[in-house]
């Protein structure tokens, strides 16, 4: 049995709005499953009447009529599991270091940086550096790009004088 | 038959293109400052494109 636990939190934006996302321990870091993007609205209505009058979280599998292997099953079949399958794969071949303690950490031509994969943030010599992309990604697509751009094309994320 | 997996804002797109559209595809990636890696994540140039290669497309990232 996978241990699931959910939680409500801020997403950013204008007005910013409460979502409930599920938080699972995965090899070296935290799975954030967005359930509010996988379970249509009556069920969340479900959920918003649960943690309103009584919060027994225990009971919110039961509210929503899903167990732990459907939640994960629904997440992988969306485009931000796909991007962590992706992830998992690139890892398991040996591709992407693995993370440990949430944390990708690697030496690329003398510069040593680290990935925190549960917040999403650069390390680069032990300094927080910010990057960004165009295109709309799913977090684990980022994390890959971030990656690969790191070990190719380093030069993408220099810091401007 | 050359394997292409782009990823970007439209999900993971997965083709199999002849050699010659295959290359094209990359050089166009490659112009809009994206990477292009073997499966085993070792980047690859444009002229080394051979038949049956697996291919990533990787999306510009910039930071500083």
């Amino acid at each position: 049995m996978v241990e699931i636990e959910i939680e409500c939190i801020n997403i950013k934006g204008f007005p910013t709005e409460e979502v409930y996302v599920c938080k699972i321990q995965a090899e070296g870091y935290t799975r954030i499953i967005p359930l509010y993007r996988l379970i249509e609205r009556d069920r969340l209505i479900k959920l918003d009447i649960l943690f309103r009058d009584c919060r027994v979280r225990d009971d919110w599998l039961k509210i929503i009529g899903l167990n732990e292997q459907e939640i994960l099953k629904k997440y992988f079949e969306s485009e931000e599991g796909r991007a962590e399958k992706l992830f998992i794969d690139l890892v398991n071949a040996g591709v992407i270091p693995k993370p440990v303690n949430g944390k990708i950490t690697f030496e690329s031509r003398g510069i040593r940086y680290e990935i925190d994969v549960n917040e999403e943030k650069l390390f680069v010599n032990g300094k927080e550096r910010c990057f960004t992309c165009k295109e709309d990604l799913p977090k684990f697509d980022r994390i890959i790009s971030l990656y690969f751009t790191l070990i190719h094309s380093p030069e993408n994320l220099r810091m401007r004088e | 038959m050359v394997w292409l997996k782009k990823i970007g804002s439209a999900g993971h797109t997965e083709v199999e293109l002849p050699l010659d559209v295959a290359v094209l595809e990359v050089e166009k990636h490659l112009k809009l400052g994206g990477i292009v890696t073997k499966e085993d994540g070792t980047k690859i140039d444009l002229s080394e494109i051979g038949e049956d290669d697996k291919l990533i497309l990787i999306p510009r990232i910039v930071g500083g």
